[in-house]
């Protein structure tokens, strides 16, 4: 019988393909490795993630695979979240050089796969594309529509009295 | 399993597709559950599971940010972020109360064994599927609510707890008490000696700790549950058990049996515990154990206590320790009668070599006292472990029967006295050598009652005595034992109580080096012809002081011979010395005579004398009869001294009185003996004399009055010194203090030494009861 | 809308396209600051963004760490908003905007020190304070805030000028106090060997010594001596003078300053024998930061089953007492030679309001270890021992939070300089409480061969069980008007009351 490590686990896109890994690699996904832990080893029969297609599915699969030698994620490691740094690693960094749809996409992905990790990773790559931003520049970024009426912006200039700079 | 809901088995309703169809959602989850909680054995297939978990998902994620903004008003009340997942929590929070009124209904017919069985399997069916639940409710729990408890909301869970929960309010409250007494029948079986299922209540224990959920912070477990229902009544049970156990085995048995038998009982109960208890019980079901089968019997056991004592039953002594050092305040009784016991056993061992009276030798009074001591420190450290109260206990019995006993009735002093006579005759050269490894362990035992001395300013002073005649007579039978006696001493009372006993000792080393000195000296600026008329001479030069010595107590005018001698080894000394003034203890010293005028096989007789014997017996070189008051004359010796010095020459036949038994006075006439005979070449008429044995005793005895007042009143200035103002009653608790370990004072002594500063003026009374110190 | 989502069917993924507990992983991993500019791109997120408690909450508690001793949960928005206005304040290069906020960076300072979280982990770790004193390296900052005391009139550098108000130069005192390292220059042995700038200590404490002829420590030290300021009113302790048991906060960093000068001064001599106190910012200044040194042997000796008993008895005082007393302190007290003193006083007389001359004069120090143990608790505001019954006779209408119980304490106290000599081993007792402000008072008697001879009175910097321990001034205990007088500070070294086993510095090297 193989070992844990060289088993491999049949996973089904949303528009049903097929894609076979190592089950550490999917196993990164606290949604997979729970089950397991559940029904035992699916051997043959695929598991489907109903949520994500193929393309995103891949990608997140690129991703556990560099991370799969990561500390095994824990059920409750998000407590110590708040402490965490606002630092990507590298090749995170690169990984996240993706279209902005690609990059919510895989925040979807990861937060209904439940790899926090890389939802972590994901949500810090938005928010760096938040900081230091103007609210024009953050328009532009996300390509957002500006909303307000011209009196409304005054009213929400005198709100943010207490960010100006002195 | 038992029966389960049709549902079950009806066929999967269809997946929401709308995802914020609430009823849709949950008409599909409940399905799923039903399945989990009944059918977890038959398996939940891979696409169900995914399908329930993709399903609360997407219900959960169905908020979008955009979605909810159509108000136009900025300030509007409708802010913030908003969750959901409520409805989902609260129908699945309603569907777990509804399964367990199901199995609640089930429990209650059961009883006894049959129902602890049906509790551990229902228990074990519906916490796995707990867990089932939590991994599908996952979504929910990572954010709805996270978010709740963060927001502070006692009474959300996460889902697994959610059904510890549950089942805590509706069933645990209703049954718990019917598990508890089964469990408890089981442990009593188990007492009695049958063979039961233990991973029963193993299970239970586990079953009662899981549903102890800390009010503060639902994600940790307390002990609360588990000490309320499991842990109170099983100590209950476990003391009601042992109460009536041991009152009916003692009934019937002797103590000595009760206790091993209580004894197994402990070892038993401690066993217990790792095979289905919890660890934390160890502590609060020892002692309900010892309460109930030693401190409930404890006066029973103390009571037997002398009886074993009596008849040195010392494994049965060592039982009943162990079992009373369980309790609080078990040992107390025990000591205080074993401190009884061991001063009776002191003072019959004492009265027996009373006897004696007043010629007590004092090596059988100091074996009387270590006996009783020996024998005791045995006991406390095979029986009572050594423990540091039941020493104590020994102590205060010895101290007690060493200080006030028969022997001691009418001097108190008496035992540091024998002591230190006894340690003199340990230290003395004796006929037979003794080994090294003897004079050490003697060394030690006078240590031991030394310990127990009160009077040990007394004991320094004869000691010192001792000691000093010992250094200068050179009869120590060796130099390393001194030593090691000396620092025994030291490490007992300190330095300051050895300190001259040390300067004794350096004393006679300095003079074994000057005596090389002065040879040199000599062989160096003395011609051959001045050395020929010179005595052979050995100087000690002893500090005064240090040494407990007094100046001679006669005039003595020296022979010419050794007056040339002395003089010759002054000059060196005080060129060496300079300012230092030499005395000489003429009392103190003694040399050897060659009587050329009568030999043994043609070997002269050697005569070793005192001082002053070596100057009457000189004045024969010039004639062959001295009259009384010639010699009182030439040698200036008072009576006292020249009386008993010739005595002792006549008595060995060296001098003859004419007229014969002529009393020792002006008129009689003493001469040379040419006829003397003796089996010995050389004859010691150096002997002392006994009236000046008894005289240094009680001078001994006097000197240690006057320290005495010395010490307290040194004391009483430099406590008054410190504080300027005291009270009376104060100031002598003080000065007790300051001083007790080197005697115990009398009240009444300090007392007057405090009149006597008053006399002196370096106190004075003040108003009240309060002394002040005057500079 | 419509612009942006293709169809409701088949959404494209998109920031406001996420579901709310997304956007809240994103945002709490953005700067406070950056929330302003998120609010005004949309109404979208600014309805998300305002009034979301929890997200401010978090953003918060990430970049300043969990506020402790708080009453009643804060309003995290508003203290979100205020923080970033701090920061912008700290980081503005405008002198004269720094100078106008004073009163608002006081009041946030405070308010952040009071309220920072126990040091989390070994490295005592502590995002307000780390965050503080990150800012306080900040020449700019340094001159604005912490040397704008009255001290700052005549000692300090052009640009450090004392306040407008007395308010607001009390609270520039305090500020310097709880920044815990005094603002001058210490002239040692290494100080003046190597003049070249040490990149451990902020840069004006670097060029102080050529800015002015006198240093701060003269300005201080005259008035730490000056007998004037040891009245009844101010309980000859670091009080203002008007009965009110207010901590006046320019006394305290008076005392901060020469015993800081003297300290130094010693452990430069002592060859780094005794290791360096006051030398981290900011450190030791908050709430519960005192931390007992590890047990270094676990060997336990056997000990008396009596003096175990008693020490029972005392541990369950202990558990009640809220100070933390028990334990071994070390103690540092100065005194000026009494001719010296005198001169000082006495020699010519100045009108009441005109301060003394600065004074270089050489001190003694003093360390000295005391142990303490709880010897009685009594309800809050009892009066001390022997006074009036019905209570301290304070008014404490103002007083907002726990009312502490008063503690009594009695101990020993061993001199490190000459432990052979009997005097310099005594006995203490003494009382702790709070004052109406909630400052935690210390007053101390020192006790030899039986009589009680000095007397002291101190505040906690940094509040209850602070790390930095108690600073204020020691004096003759029947309120000799001649003196002698002088700043006295003492803080914990450990919980445990044998040497043996904690003690890190050696006991006497002198």
């Amino acid at each position: 019988m193989a070992s844990e490590g060289e088993q491999t686990v049949k996973l089904v896109s949303s528009d049903n393909v097929e894609i076979v890994t190592e089950r550490k690699v999917a196993e990164r996904s606290m949604l997979i490795k729970n089950m397991i832990e559940d029904l035992g080893a699916p051997g043959e029969e695929p598991i489907p993630i109903m949520n994500v297609s193929e393309a995103v599915l891949r990608k997140v699969l690129e991703w556990c695979t560099h991370h799969k030698n990561d500390p095994a994620p824990s059920q409750d490691d998000d407590a110590d979240s708040r402490k965490k740094t606002t630092d990507i690693e590298d090749w995170d960094q690169k990984f996240m050089q993706v279209d902005q749809e690609m990059l919510f996409e895989i925040i979807l992905a990861a937060n209904y796969m439940d790899i926090k990790a890389l939802l972590d990773v994901g949500c810090k790559t938005v928010a760096n594309m938040i900081k230091g931003k103007s609210p024009e520049e953050i328009r532009k970024t996300f390509n957002i529509q500006n909303d307000f009426t011209p009196e409304e912006e005054d009213q929400i200039r005198r709100e943010n009295e207490w960010a100006e700079d002195r | 399993m038992s029966k389960a809901p049709a549902t079950a088995k009806t066929p999967a309703p269809p997946m929401p597709t709308n995802k914020d169809d609430i009823n849709g959602t949950w008409n599909f989850l409940e399905w799923g559950v039903e399945r989990i909680m009944y059918s977890l054995s038959d398996g939940v297939d891979l696409k169900t599971y995914m399908s329930l978990y993709t399903s609360i998902h997407n219900f959960c994620t169905a908020q979008k940010a955009v979605g909810h903004q159509a108000s136009a008003n900025l300030n509007s009340n409708h802010r913030g972020a908003h969750l959901l997942g409520e409805d989902l929590y609260h129908r699945l929070n309603d569907y777990l109360k509804r399964h367990l009124a199901g199995v609640h209904a089930e429990m209650v017919k059961h009883a006894d064994e049959a129902l602890l069985t049906f509790y551990i399997k229902e228990w074990k069916r519906y916490t796995q599927a707990g867990m089932y639940n939590n991994h599908l409710f996952r979504y929910l729990n990572r954010h709805w609510v996270k978010r709740e408890m963060d927001e502070g909301k006692k009474d959300v869970f996460d889902i697994y707890t959610l059904h510890l929960v549950r089942w805590k309010e509706d069933m645990f409250g209703s049954t718990q008490n019917a598990v508890m007494d089964a469990v408890l029948r089981l442990v009593e079986k188990q007492r009695n000696g049958e063979t039961i299922e233990q991973s029963k209540i193993k299970d239970v224990v586990q079953s009662f700790v899981s549903l102890g959920i800390d009010d503060a912070d639902s994600t940790k477990t307390t002990l609360d549950v588990y000490r309320q229902y499991f842990e109170k009544p099983y100590l209950e049970a476990t003391s009601a058990y042992y109460e009536k156990e041991s009152q009916q085995f003692l009934a019937e048995n002797s103590v000595v049996d009760y206790m091993k038998k209580a004894e197994r009982r402990l070892d038993e109960e401690k066993e217990r515990v790792p095979l289905y208890l919890l660890p934390e019980i160890m502590q609060p079901l020892m002692k309900c154990c010892e309460t109930a089968l030693i401190a409930k019997h404890a006066t029973t056991l103390r009571d037997e206590f002398q009886i074993l004592l009596d008849n040195d039953r010392e494994d049965d002594m060592a039982r009943m320790y162990k079992l009373l050092a369980r309790i609080p305040e078990g040992l107390d009784p025990l000591r205080t009668r074993f401190e009884t016991h061991v001063r009776q056993a002191g003072h019959l061992a004492i009265e027996k070599v009373a006897e004696q009276g007043e010629s007590l030798d004092p090596k059988a009074y100091i074996d009387a006292l270590l006996e009783v001591h020996t024998q005791y420190a045995a006991l406390v450290q095979n029986a009572f472990t050594g423990e540091s109260e039941f020493v104590r206990s020994l102590d205060n019995a010895c101290r007690e029967y060493v200080n006030r006993n028969k022997v001691c009735a009418k001097n108190s002093s008496r035992s540091p006295e024998l002591l230190a006579k006894h340690a003199d005759n340990v230290l003395k050269r004796s006929t037979k050598a003794t080994e090294e490894d003897d004079m050490e362990k003697m060394l030690n035992q006078v240590m031991t009652i030394f310990k127990y001395i009160e009077d040990k300013d007394v004991f320094q002073k004869f000691y010192s005595r001792h000691l000093a005649k010992r250094l200068v007579n050179g009869t120590s039978a060796s130099g390393d034992a001194e030593t090691s006696m000396i620092s025994k001493l030291k490490d007992a009372s300190g330095f300051e109580y050895t300190n001259k006993l040390q300067r004794m000792f350096q004393d006679m080393q300095t003079s074994r080096d000057l005596n090389n000195d002065y040879e040199e000296w000599v062989s160096q600026n003395i011609d051959k012809e001045d050395r020929k008329d010179e005595v052979d001479a050995y100087y000690q030069i002893l500090g005064t002081g240090f040494w407990p010595l007094q100046p001679p107590s006669t005039p003595f005018a020296a022979p010419n011979t050794i007056i040339k001698t002395y003089e010759r080894f002054q000059t060196f000394y005080s060129n060496k010395h300079g300012g230092r003034k030499l005395t000489w203890l003429w009392h103190l010293c003694k040399g050897e005579i060659r009587a050329n005028y009568v030999k043994m096989n043609k070997v002269p007789y050697t005569f070793q004398v005192s001082t002053y014997q070596m100057a009457i017996l000189l004045l024969f070189n010039e004639n062959d009869s001295v009259a009384y008051e010639d010699m009182a004359g030439m040698t200036s010796l008072n009576k006292e001294t020249l009386d008993p010095s010739i005595g002792i020459m006549l008595k060995a036949k060296v001098l003859t009185a004419s007229p014969p038994n002529a009393p020792t006075a002006t008129g009689t006439v003493y001469s040379l003996n040419y006829g003397f005979k003796n089996k010995k070449l050389k004859v010691n008429l150096n002997i002392g004399i006994k009236s000046e044995q008894k005289q240094e005793v009680e001078d001994t005895h006097k000197t240690i009055e006057e320290d005495r007042k010395m010490l307290m009143q040194s004391a009483i200035v430099r406590i008054m010194k410190s504080r300027q103002k005291m009270k009376h009653a104060q100031l002598v608790s003080e000065t007790i203090g300051q001083i007790k370990n080197r005697f115990s004072p009398k009240v009444s002594d300090i007392k007057k030494c405090i009149d006597i500063l008053l006399e002196k003026e370096y106190l004075e009374r003040l108003e009240g009861d309060e002394l002040g110190y005057l500079a | 809308m419509g612009d942006i989502v293709d169809s409701p069917a088949n959404p494209m993924a998109s920031l406001l396209e996420l579901s709310h507990e997304l956007l809240h992983c994103i945002f709490t991993e953005i700067e406070p600051a950056d929330l302003s500019a998120l609010t005004q791109s949309c109404r979208a997120l600014h309805s998300y963004v305002r009034g979301n408690r929890l997200l401010h909450k978090d953003l918060y508690i990430r970049k300043y760490g969990e506020p402790t001793t708080l009453a009643s949960e804060p309003d995290w928005e508003d203290a979100l908003h205020r923080l970033v206005k701090l920061e912008k304040i700290f980081d503005t290069e405008d002198r004269r905007v720094k100078k106008d906020e004073l009163a608002f960076v006081s009041e946030e300072v405070n308010r952040l020190v009071k309220t920072a979280s126990t040091p989390h982990n070994e490295r005592n770790e502590n995002n307000n304070v780390d965050w503080l004193r990150y800012w306080f390296q900040n020449t700019d900052n340094i001159d604005s805030f912490l040397c704008a005391s009255s001290l700052f009139a005549r000692a300090g550098n052009e640009l450090q000028l004392p306040a407008d108000t007395e308010e607001l130069r009390q609270a520039s005192a305090k500020l310097h106090c709880l920044y815990g390292v005094p603002i001058d220059v210490v002239p040692s042995r290494t100080f003046f060997s190597l003049l070249q700038p040490d990149p451990s200590l902020s840069p004006s404490l670097c060029t102080r010594s050529h800015a002015r002829p006198l240093l701060t420590h003269t300005y201080a030290r005259s008035k730490v001596y000056d007998l004037r300021e040891y009245t009844d009113n101010s309980l000859w302790g670091p009080f203002m003078n008007d009965g009110s048991q207010r901590v006046d906060w320019e006394k305290v960093e008076a005392v901060m300053i020469v015993l800081g000068f003297n300290l130094r001064k010693f452990t430069d001599r002592s060859d780094g024998r005794f290791p360096m106190v006051w030398k981290d910012t900011w450190n030791g200044a908050t709430p519960n930061s005192y931390k007992s040194l590890p047990r270094i042997s676990g060997a336990t000796r056997e000990v008396d089953e009596e003096i175990n008993k008693i020490r029972e008895m005392a541990l369950s005082l202990d558990a009640q007492d809220p100070y933390g007393i028990s334990g071994s302190w070390m103690r540092v007290v100065c005194f000026l030679d009494y001719n010296d003193l005198y001169a000082f006083n006495f020699s010519e007389r100045i009108p009441d309001e005109q301060l003394r001359e600065p004074i270089d004069t050489e001190e003694a120090i003093r360390l000295i270890r005391i142990k303490l143990q709880v010897t009685r608790i009594d309800p809050p505001g009892s009066g001390d021992e022997g006074e009036e019954e019905d209570g301290d006779g304070m008014d404490w209408r103002n007083f907002t939070g726990e009312r502490l119980p008063v503690v009594r304490f009695r101990g020993t106290s061993r001199s490190l300089h000459a432990s052979w000599d009997p005097n310099a081993n005594s006995r203490i007792r003494g009382t702790v409480r709070q004052t109406p402000e909630g400052e935690i008072r210390w007053t101390t008697f020192s006790i030899f061969h039986g009589e009680e001879r000095w007397r002291s009175e101190g505040i906690q910097v940094g509040g209850l069980k602070s790390a930095r321990g108690v600073l204020g001034n020691w004096f003759d205990k029947d309120y000799d008007l001649h003196g002698p007088a002088g700043p006295t500070a003492f803080w914990k070294e450990s919980d445990e009351l044998d040497e043996e086993k904690t003690s890190s510095t050696p006991m006497a090297f002198f």
